[in-house]
């Protein structure tokens, strides 16, 4: 699913103080793209820009040929749904569910996943034996890994992550990078995605530098915009 | 168990793993449900409790005591077992000659269009505090209002109305009911002692509570005189229903089974009540003669029923309001929690909308939640309502007679009420979610 973005302005409510132009961006179907910065630039609001959460005060947001722009609010949550799954830096999961109902949360096409697909999606991030302990009691590396098997299980077309790895050591970055790029179709599918379409698009908003290697594409958030 | 999630699940999943201040919310909705239960069923009975009073006659004349006293006593046959009053002054009055009193004044009774009498003598077998009356034929016709005609005489639904000399009964429609009686049954009455029952405990406070019955003067058991059931009267849906009827001469004679000597000096020359129908301007110079010298007290029905009103009024309102005012405590109860649990979710309600959940499925979720605690303190609360009803109905002495003796139905619409107040209170935080910017929400992540 390609994402393109033209001529987009967004000002921090409400005195309007702008926050940042960015004048394109392109980014193709299948694409790896790391794009890296400074924290408080605007990284996560450009994230949450391409997933339809916020609307800027001007430009286009074209996803997958679809513009965001024009759709209504329950439009833009059923194409959420439907095509994109979002990872953030922590605290991705309900904390009174267990590892498992977390996954179970996800819905395909409107429907809740299967319980089997959940402990399948589980067991690919090494977690089935924590599938029954609560979110709240596992721990950051472990909410993550529950955070990429919900990735999993949807098989999205779009996979936006917010500093996925800000606060792991190297082992778990290590671990949730390839577990992130193996969502993307690197790897087999889960359940009924066992026969998935083409590879996903994945954009990743990171100050951590550790994560250069594994992607095809780094762009410098602060040379994209003008701020 | 679906091997899916659902809403229906995820509702319950979010209350039940956050077990303690849902517990907290249960706990204080179904103390809300049960004390407004059981508050609107004794505002229901308060009302009922009148509901049955026999507005007839324009004055009743009983032995000396207080007006709402009388009028209770006669018109709803209920308080204690009343002092007697001679036969001599019923019959003066029902002769339309003059009254004679103890002091020998005189006074003229044209006015007065006919006089019907009561005497309690006896209590239905089976039906504690159901009484049996002593009365005559003019209680069926009621003398009219200054016309000559009937004033809404009752009806009867089986049989004829008892002749003056012989052991025969009339039944109220209740009474005929519940003990299954028709015309041709013969019924063994229980005779109340009014010595013991003047003289002994205040144990017959309400119709509801037995009289003291059986036991004679000289230690024999008194006799349980067999009637027969000739006529059944139509529902009044007053308390007549709840009686039955026999001739006041028998009564009289059957009263004189017991040593009165205690208790009257009239012997069995006696009755408790007469119900008088006269002109509006007889009742002035009867009361004054009445209540002045003799050992009896006329009220007025119109003067008494006002009186009755005005005290039982305000605490009937007292209570619907303080009904409403319980349940809205409820309701608030569970928007505070709700709200509180709003504040502290709204980072995973923020993750819910990224991950494709509609702002319409996460408040149907938060809806469903509102019900399950509404239900849950539904049943609660009804179950404590049920067990506490009985107990407080007979503590605050609302153990009478009534058609709606047991409105356990009433607590429907305090349930009802809970229910709305419950998902209704749910609304803020739905407000809360329609408004929730889900961009900052999540940039605290």
């Amino acid at each position: 699913m390609d994402v393109e973005l033209k001529n987009i302005r967004v000002e921090i409510p409400p005195q309007g103080q702008l926050l940042f132009e960015l004048p394109e961006l392109k980014v193709a179907a299948g694409e790896r793209v790391l794009i890296q910065g400074p924290s408080g630039r605007g990284k996560t609001t450009l994230l949450h820009i391409v997933a339809g959460l916020l609307r800027p005060q001007s430009g286009s947001v074209k996803v997958g040929g679809q513009d965001l722009g024009q759709m209504t609010e329950p439009q833009r949550s059923a194409w959420r749904r439907d095509h994109l799954a979002l990872v953030f830096q922590k605290l991705n999961l309900l904390p009174h569910l267990t590892s498992l109902e977390n996954v179970m949360l996800m819905r395909r096409h409107g429907e809740f996943v299967s319980r089997e697909e959940a402990q399948e999606a589980l067991a690919q991030v090494k977690m089935s034996s924590r599938e029954r302990v609560l979110a709240a009691h596992l721990s950051l590396g472990e909410q993550q890994r529950v955070a990429v098997a919900r990735v999993l299980v949807a098989s999205p077309q779009l996979i936006l992550a917010d500093e996925p790895t800000s606060s792991l050591d190297d082992f778990h970055t290590q671990e949730i990078i390839e577990a992130l790029l193996g969502a993307t179709g690197g790897s087999e599918g889960v359940g009924q995605n066992k026969a998935r379409g083409p590879q996903a698009t994945l954009v990743v908003v990171s100050h951590d530098h550790r994560l250069r290697q594994s992607f095809t594409r780094h762009l410098d958030f602060d040379q994209m915009v003008k701020a | 168990m679906s091997r899916k999630l659902s809403f229906f699940k995820l509702a319950w999943l979010n209350l039940s793993r956050r077990a303690l201040p849902a517990a907290i919310a249960v706990l204080a909705i179904a103390l809300a449900v049960a004390i407004s239960g059981v508050l609107l069923k004794l505002y229901v009975l308060s009302q009922a409790r009148f509901a049955t009073l026999a507005q007839e006659g324009q004055s009743v004349v009983g032995a000396k005591a207080s007006g709402l006293d009388i009028l209770l006593g006669s018109l709803n046959l209920e308080g204690p077992y009343p002092d007697f009053l001679p036969y001599a002054l019923f019959e003066s009055i029902s002769r339309q000659e003059s009254v004679k009193f103890e002091d020998g004044a005189v006074t003229h009774t044209h006015q007065v269009h006919g006089v019907v009498p009561l005497l309690y003598f006896a209590q239905m077998p089976g039906l504690s505090g159901f009484r049996v009356m002593g009365t005559n034929a003019d209680f069926l016709l009621r003398p009219g209002g200054g016309q000559g005609e009937a004033q809404g005489s009752l009806q009867l639904a089986q049989g004829r109305w008892f002749a003056g000399g012989d052991d025969e009964l009339v039944l109220g429609s209740e009474v005929a009911r519940r003990l299954d009686l028709k015309v041709g049954d013969q019924v063994s009455l229980a005779l109340v002692n009014p010595v013991a029952a003047l003289r002994g405990p205040a144990e017959s406070g309400r119709t509801g509570r037995p009289m003291p019955s059986s036991a004679r003067a000289d230690g024999a058991t008194a006799e349980s005189p067999s009637f027969q059931v000739v006529g059944v009267l139509e529902p009044t849906v007053k308390i007549w229903d709840f009686a039955a009827f026999a001739p006041i001469q028998r009564g009289q004679h059957w009263l004189g089974q017991f040593d009165l000597n205690p208790i009257s000096i009239w012997s069995n020359n006696v009755l408790h009540y007469f119900l008088a129908y006269h002109e509006p301007g007889a009742f002035a110079p009867l009361q004054s003669l009445i209540n002045q010298r003799t050992v009896a007290q006329i009220i007025s029905v119109e003067q008494e029923v006002d009186r009755l009103k005005e005290l039982t009024g305000l605490g009937e309102q007292f209570g619907f309001v303080f009904t409403l005012l319980v349940l809205f405590m409820a309701g608030a109860c569970v928007a505070a929690m709700m709200t509180t649990r709003f504040e502290a979710m709204s980072v995973q309600l923020a993750i819910l909308r990224a991950l494709g959940y509609t702002k319409g499925e996460i408040a149907g979720t938060l809806v469903l939640e509102g019900a399950f605690l509404g239900l849950m303190a539904c049943v609660l609360g009804g179950a404590v309502d049920f067990a506490l009803f009985p107990w407080v109905r007979d503590l605050v002495g609302l153990d009478f007679h009534s058609f709606v003796a047991n409105p356990y139905w009433q607590s429907l619409k305090v349930w009802g009420a809970a229910m709305v107040a419950s998902v209704a209170a749910v609304s803020i935080p739905v407000f809360r979610l329609y408004r929730q910017d889900v961009h900052q929400s999540l940039k605290g992540l």
